[in-house]
């Protein structure tokens, strides 16, 4: 595309030093006419071939090379600033701030106070409680108690204590005796326990 | 974040209150072992005196003292075994009729086998003079001897009362 470029160039250049030729009265007009025409049919062809690599999605030839070398830093200078920013994403991190996330801060020193208050009440109603109930059990009363529940009926033990004494009262008598008291107890026992 | 701390706190403050008092009612007891006897009760019960026939041991809680006797305790007695009776003879003699009293009501009667011996136990109310009090009665036979081990409290402190109780029954031993 710069060939494109420099020979358009050189043609206006060479039409013009024929025009110039011509007006001092160097070349015949006849000579003039035919390589005019030449000239101007290579440079629309020129401009033809141009247009078609424009229309192709190239660059046309009808910037200059300074505009091209320009381009070239340009193109460089942004490649330069995409590797600087993915090495500054890879390698550089946001300083955190407060602001930026307060969900996941600690608690404040307002909270820490209040936690450490209260746990430290807590303990010590804890540890109070706790020892009153030491010194609860430890309270029960010396003296001597009576508990005269029974799962056995009355009756019945009443029946056994009686008999008991009838037997030890007979058993100093006669045994024949001891041994007909007996059978009756017995009896009695299991008809009314 | 006030929604987070006030539970979290009132939670600590729950949890320290109640280790503070649950641990020593749990863990310590007391022997008794006398008399051919011997059982666990718990730390804050005390030894008394027992009038009841057959009675060869008595503990008590002396903070349900009521008319000058603790209403929750735990009597052993041993009555004799007649010849030729066994456990459950005797324990149905002794029931036969035990139920014809005014104030007298069964709750519950069950027949449990545990290392191969058996035992009885039987659940009543008894309603005297306005006081109503609950009856455990768990009757066990060991060398041709009869044990009973009456626990007893007012009616509405028996359930609180049963691991106490238990604690008595489960370390049972005759010597």
């Amino acid at each position: 595309m710069i060939e494109i470029a420099s020979q358009k160039e050189k043609m206006i250049k060479r039409l013009k030093d024929l025009e110039n030729e011509y007006n001092q009265g160097y070349l015949p007009k006849n000579d003039f006419i035919r390589q005019k025409k030449y000239l101007i049919q290579q440079i629309e062809t020129l401009e033809v071939a141009d247009r078609v690599r424009i229309l192709q999605g190239k660059q046309g030839s009808e910037k200059s090379l300074d505009h091209w070398s320009e381009k070239e830093k340009e193109k460089k200078g942004v490649e330069d600033q995409d590797e600087k920013d993915e090495l500054q994403r890879k390698y550089m991190t946001k300083p955190r701030t407060m602001k930026e996330n307060p969900s996941n801060g600690r608690f404040s020193n307002r909270a820490k106070i209040i936690i450490a208050i209260v746990l430290i009440i807590g303990f010590l109603v804890g540890t109070a409680l706790g020892v009153s109930a030491l010194s609860k059990t430890s309270k029960s009363p010396q003296v001597s108690m009576i508990v005269n529940d029974s799962a056995l009926p009355a009756n019945n033990t009443t029946n056994i204590t009686n008999n008991t004494t009838t037997i030890k009262k007979i058993s100093t008598n006669r045994t024949r005796v001891i041994n007909r008291t007996v059978t009756r107890i017995s009896a009695n026992n299991s008809t009314t326990p | 974040m006030n929604k987070i701390i006030f539970p979290l706190i009132l939670t600590i403050m729950l949890v320290i209150t109640v280790s503070g008092c649950v641990t020593q009612k749990n863990n310590q007891t007391n022997k008794y072992s006398q008399n051919g006897v011997s059982f666990d009760y718990p730390q804050n019960w005390t030894v008394v005196n027992v009038t009841s026939p057959y009675a060869v041991a008595a503990v008590a809680d002396p903070t349900t003292v009521q008319n000058d006797r603790p209403t929750t305790a735990v009597i052993i007695q041993k009555p004799p075994l007649k010849t030729g009776a066994d456990l459950k003879l005797a324990y149905d003699t002794n029931y036969a009729n035990f139920f014809n009293k005014t104030g007298y009501q069964r709750v519950s009667e069950a027949n449990i086998t545990s290392n191969n011996t058996k035992i009885f136990e039987n659940i009543y109310t008894i309603n005297t003079a306005g006081l109503e009090k609950e009856y455990q009665v768990v009757w066990l036979s060991k060398n041709r001897k009869i044990y009973v081990i009456l626990c007893s409290a007012l009616k509405e402190d028996f359930d609180r009362e049963k691991p106490n109780f238990n604690l008595v029954i489960n370390s049972f031993q005759a010597q």
